[in-house]
């Protein structure tokens, strides 16, 4: 394991840190249920991460994540309940709330990358329309579903004694880090958020590469939305508002660079801590959420502005090893 | 004539870059009102010499005189307030604003220190371009407007601040020839005013056309300044070059029987190639030579499947070769691209994974990879090719030039290759792998591989052809065998102004 | 015609399309009354609009635009209802307060290198923190205090029947024309927005120029603050959440490319006039609200292609003129 260096230290002292200092505040902090309602939360966050991080890897962005995991919730309520809440019933919403978020993904994509609008714009304005279209279908109202099996389980089911949402986390983890590690797919994602030119140079094609991140990041978010309505047996339009900045941060203070070629699903684990200790000990100490919000946004501004600095240090001591070499 | 006082002196010009003397006691001059060519091979300093006298860098040792005073440039600042402008390939116009905005931009006319006189600027554009006789509409959006015309705004821009010297860096090389023609005039008329030029270009019939004197730069140093009369082609090549270098016995392979053939029949784009013909097999190497713009990247780009071409077959082995990058890298076609850093290289990642980047489909049959493989793989390669690295996991940016060519090499050298095609194989590379990577694209053309290469370089071009082509204004100019072929004739040939008979 | 005239036309001749619909559709559309409260809510969104614009034109953006006006309305409130200081004082420390902003966005991109996309962003949730911070509370818990100044509150009323805000309005996006297209500080923001390089290559100073079209969107969304609290009479947790994407959708509308260095503020007018009337109609037709966040996303991505389109067919004249002795491909 030569690839350790003196900075991989520090994201686990910082996480220490934090939870000694969270504990001495409340100490209810690190009971058993609370670290699970910690993982709860987080889970379905880290699930969607595990999505998105393809089209930031490709140099893009999707902010519409949230919304996606509202429709797709949505849809899998009513498609539940239209066929009466029998387990096939169920997994037919379950599979028509990913198709939903697959084919947010893809259009998404497709004008991205054949229209060749940036990625931000596209994925603000679907945003706005894919909520529309939530709110639409749910007439604006809390559809509650109680009475779904799968539903429950999936929800409030464990195995092992662990909830199956978490499982359904580490799941997707693993499904990831093996694509983006392990399988070509995922070395021509850094390859073409690295330098799509040389990329393509390589006879590779790069559009669908950045056209399939975005499907996959819809079907991600997709799987968040359905988990959550799960959870809390009920689907409305707004359940994921304010999701995609969470993920965001994660993504970003997780090593993510939003240019693109670099950052692995490993880094968003320390995202995901980081924003999951704070949230809860400011949950914990009575805070309001819009505090939290306003953490993250310091949160993202110093994670990239350390990454900026600390990539200026490196060009910096290159330049000078290179002149050294020179000389 | 060479007792008149000249307008700009550059005096015991020296400049030297760690490791390397780039300028040594260089003498230029420009006369009032002359049109003076600088000529050299790429490396010979000319550049180094602009960005001296535009400010870009500090000369080491030497004086710059203008109009008989001594002056001091630092910056750009300080060239423009000696009149000294240039107008380099790479435009420096703003696409969305019109004409006028561009040519005032930074120095714009104002009521008042805020307001814009447009007024104003409108009587002084006219005004200049009535002088200079341009045919140019000064409300057009400059991104609507032709490369020529967009030259015309730069000059436009220069003259606006009493430019004395325009500087001109290969002017020609993205206009046809009427709008060189055009330039030419203006050129003439800009002269006639009393403007001096210093035109560089590679393009010989050119400088013969234009040029008052020109002075010819190798390896740092003057090699001559000559006067109108006294420009002759043969003359200028060898001072470009040096010496003859049939010197150097280079051995011609011929073709291998069982050896690959490629064979490109009337390859046209609607943009700059004309019913390009010619086959390559395998066993030789096949160099193509010419002048910047003359297509020669082009043609790579059209047989690699980059570029669409309107009309022509391109067949390799009898089979036609796609149209596509992915399907023609199946078919056995590689590209070492022109600008390595960009179109080479992922700069970002590992040695290995750049080298794994176009051979997947070759090292994995499943979707499953293992990094194992992939650092083995890379590990051969830097043995084999002597690439100087610690390791594979390094990341290209931390290579030298020349290792990072080698990295795009053993990209493709890892593949059951019919064809590679090489842009520019040694630019910006020392000396010692210039000398390897020859030996590596000998050995690849030895096992019966088409090898194509594209140089600038016309010393290159000898020491590795078997067969040369050269391209000019993208026609098929010369095919012919590297026998008895010296600089000159590649040089001339490349300038469309001579042809050497078959040996 | 030149392109962008043709350009501000296509959305004109949209929005009145549009306008024409719904006055066939419904009575009380057309009224004097339904179009004075129409330019009433363009005054606001679109104050937003003309200071994003600029960031836009400069080849940025900037999605803090809501929340500080969320900021400057709640500053405006305290000062309004806990002081004796003088309404101009006010409003001019409000639009400090929106100076302030800008330049903390600036210096975000600028000097600490952000894109402009995070940096904004985070400032977003950063000044939203802010309001939440300085919001009235009666023992702990957050209320709702309304402005009661009559002072005040004039500056949400009407001249000659037309709310002085609408008017103000339309003066600042005449004056933002001229800004734009008069002076030599309009000229270098389209030519940074455009191309860096040339820009500083012709001596334009880069820094300098970006920072003040944050400073700009900063000041409207302050103003728009202060109008907003003098029509709504109130500050609320939540005002101008989301008119940031409002803002934008009316910017990409009225033919101000979001890439930078194209566009005018007539342009603006047009679309944040358009986004209105949409609302508005929807609205009056009884259309859940769900239509108009559609819309919002419908339009910015229909006009976004349209305008890529276009870009791209004129893009192949640029690459024949780069270099053509690279020979790349663009």
């Amino acid at each position: 394991m030569k690839h350790l260096r003196k900075i991989s230290y520090q994201k686990p002292l910082m996480l220490l840190a934090l939870i000694v200092i969270a504990t001495l505040l409340n100490r209810s902090f690190l009971s058993i249920s609370n670290i699970i309602s910690i993982l709860l939360a987080v889970c379905i966050y880290g699930v969607m991460a595990c999505g998105t991080i393809f089209p930031l890897l490709n140099g893009g962005i999707d902010l519409s994540i949230g919304s996606i995991a509202a429709l797709s919730g949505s849809v899998m309520v009513l498609v539940t309940i239209h066929f009466g809440y029998t387990p096939a019933g169920t997994m037919m919403g379950i599979l028509a709330g990913i198709a939903a978020g697959a084919v947010c993904g893809l259009i998404n994509g497709l004008v991205s990358y054949y229209f060749l609008v940036p990625s931000f714009v596209v994925t603000l304005a679907m945003k706005n329309i894919i909520l529309g279209v939530a709110q639409h279908i749910t007439h604006q109202n809390t559809i509650i579903c109680l009475e779904s099996k799968v539903m429950n389980w999936i929800g409030t089911g464990k195995i092992a004694g662990v909830p199956f949402l978490i499982w359904s986390f580490v799941l997707m983890f693993i499904v990831v880090w093996f694509v983006l590690n392990r399988t070509k797919y995922g070395k021509y994602t850094y390859a073409t958020g690295g330098n799509e030119t040389a990329t393509r140079y390589s006879g590779i094609n790069s559009r669908m590469i950045g056209i399939s991140a975005f499907v996959i990041s819809g079907c991600t978010a997709a799987i968040s939305g359905i988990l959550l309505s799960c959870f809390n047996r009920q689907a409305v339009a707004t359940q994921a508002s304010g999701y995609d900045g969470n993920v965001l941060v994660m993504l970003v203070v997780g090593g993510v660079s939003m240019a693109g070629g670099e950052g692995n699903i490993t880094g968003v684990l320390f995202g995901m801590s980081l924003v999951g200790i704070i949230n809860n000990a400011m949950l914990l100490m009575g805070v309001d959420s819009i505090y939290q919000d306003m953490i993250q946004g310091i949160l993202i501004v110093i994670a990239v502005a350390l990454d900026y600095f600390s990539r200026k240090r490196s060009i910096a001591v290159q330049t000078k090893k290179m002149e050294a070499k020179a000389a | 004539m060479n007792e008149e006082k000249k307008l700009l002196y550059m005096k015991h010009i020296r400049k030297a870059f760690p490791g390397v003397l780039v300028l040594d006691d260089v003498d230029f001059s420009v006369g009032y009102g002359e049109v003076h060519g600088l000529m050299g091979e790429n490396g010979a300093g000319k550049s180094t010499l602009i960005k001296i006298l535009t400010g870009i860098y500090p000369s080491d040792e030497g004086t710059i005189e203008v109009d008989g005073k001594e002056v001091q440039i630092q910056n750009k600042y300080d060239a423009a307030s000696c009149g000294i402008s240039v107008i380099y390939q790479e435009l420096s116009l703003i696409p969305t604003l019109t004409v006028i905005e561009n040519i005032f931009l930074g120095q714009e006319l104002t009521k008042g220190k805020v307001f814009l006189d447009r007024k104003a600027m409108r009587k002084r554009a006219q005004e200049l371009v009535e002088k200079c006789h341009f045919d140019i509409d000064l409300d057009a959006a400059v991104e609507n407007l032709s490369v020529a015309k967009q030259q015309i705004v730069e000059i436009l821009k220069s003259l606006l601040f009493d430019a004395k010297i325009i500087i001109m860096d290969e002017p020609t090389a993205s206009l046809n020839i009427q709008e060189s023609e055009s330039l030419f005039e203006i050129i003439r008329r800009l002269k006639a005013q009393g403007t001096s030029i210093i035109y560089i270009s590679h393009r010989l019939e050119e400088i013969w056309n234009l040029a008052d004197r020109l002075t010819v730069l190798r390896d740092g140093k003057v090699r001559g300044v000559l006067s109108k009369e006294e420009i002759e082609p043969a003359k200028v090549v060898h001072m470009m070059i040096g010496k003859d270098l049939q010197e150097e016995d280079s051995v011609v392979h011929d073709p291998i029987a069982g050896g690959s053939v490629l064979k490109i029949e009337n390859l046209s784009t609607p943009e700059l190639l004309d019913k390009i013909t010619f086959e390559a097999r395998g066993g030789q190497i096949l160099g193509i030579g010419g002048l910047v713009g003359s297509g020669r990247t082009e043609t790579l780009e059209c047989i690699y499947g980059l570029r669409r071409y309107t009309e022509g077959k391109i067949t390799i082995d009898g089979e036609t070769v796609a149209d596509k990058a992915g399907r023609v890298r199946k078919q056995g076609i590689g590209l070492v691209p022109e600008d390595r850093r960009v179109q080479g290289l992922v700069q970002g990642l590992s040695v290995a994974d750049n080298i794994a980047l176009t051979n997947y489909d070759v090292m994995f049959r499943t979707s499953y990879i293992t990094p194992r493989k992939i650092v083995e793989t890379a590990d051969k390669c830097i043995r084999q090719l002597r690439i100087k690295t610690p390791d594979g996991m390094t990341k290209c940016m931390n290579l030298s030039g020349g290792n990072q060519q080698k990295v795009v090499l053993a990209k493709w050298l890892e593949r059951d290759l019919k064809v590679l095609l090489v842009d520019e194989p040694t630019v910006g590379i020392d000396v010692g792998s210039k000398a390897e990577i020859y030996g590596i694209l000998r050995s690849i053309a030895d096992q019966g591989k088409v090898v194509i290469v594209v140089s600038s370089d016309v010393e290159e071009l000898l020491k590795i052809s078997d067969r040369i082509l050269i391209l000019v204004n993208g026609k098929v100019y010369d095919d012919i065998p590297n026998r008895g072929l010296t600089a000159d004739d590649l040089l001339l040939a490349a300038s469309g102004m001579s042809k050497k008979e078959e040996v | 015609m030149k392109q962008s005239t043709l350009r501000k036309l296509v959305s004109a001749v949209l929005l009145l399309i549009f306008v024409a619909i719904f006055s066939v559709m419904s009575d009380s559309f057309m009224t004097w009354r339904n179009v004075n409260s129409i330019l009433r809510e363009v005054s606001v969104v679109g104050l937003l609009s003309l200071g994003v614009s600029f960031v836009i034109i400069g080849g940025g953006i900037d999605l803090s635009t809501g929340a500080v006006l969320g900021l400057s309305a709640m500053i405006t409130s305290k000062f309004v209802t806990e002081t004796w200081i003088p309404i101009w004082v006010i409003v001019l420390i409000a639009l400090l307060v929106g100076v302030l902003a800008g330049l903390i966005n600036g210096l975000l991109v600028i000097k600490l290198g952000l894109s402009e996309l995070i940096a904004t962003f985070a400032t977003m949730y950063v000044f939203r923190g802010f309001v939440y911070i300085l919001a009235y509370r009666e023992r702990g818990r957050l209320i709702t205090k309304t402005v009661t100044d009559a002072q005040f509150l004039s500056i949400g009323g009407k001249i000659g029947g037309i709310y002085y805000m609408s008017i103000i309005w339309l003066l600042l996006i005449a004056a933002g024309y001229i800004i734009l297209k008069k002076t030599r500080f309009g000229t270098y923001i389209y030519a940074i927005g455009t191309n860096r390089k040339s820009a500083q290559l012709s001596g334009i100073n880069y820094e300098k120029i970006k920072a003040a079209t944050f400073v700009i969107s900063g000041v409207c969304s302050a103003l728009a603050g202060v109008f907003l609290l003098a029509w709504q009479g109130s500050a609320g947790l939540n005002s101008g959440s989301g008119m940031e994407f409002q803002a934008i959708a009316a910017v990409a509308v009225g033919g101000i490319v979001l890439s930078g260095g194209r566009g005018d503020t007539i342009g603006v007018c047009i679309g944040s006039l358009f986004m209105i009337v949409i609302v508005n109609g929807i609205y009056k037709f009884g259309l859940p609200t769900e239509v108009q966040t559609i819309v919002y996303g419908a339009v910015i991505i229909i006009m976004s292609i349209f305008d890529a389109v276009y870009m791209n067919m004129s893009r192949k004249k640029l690459i024949v003129n780069k270099k053509a002795g690279a020979g790349q491909e663009g």
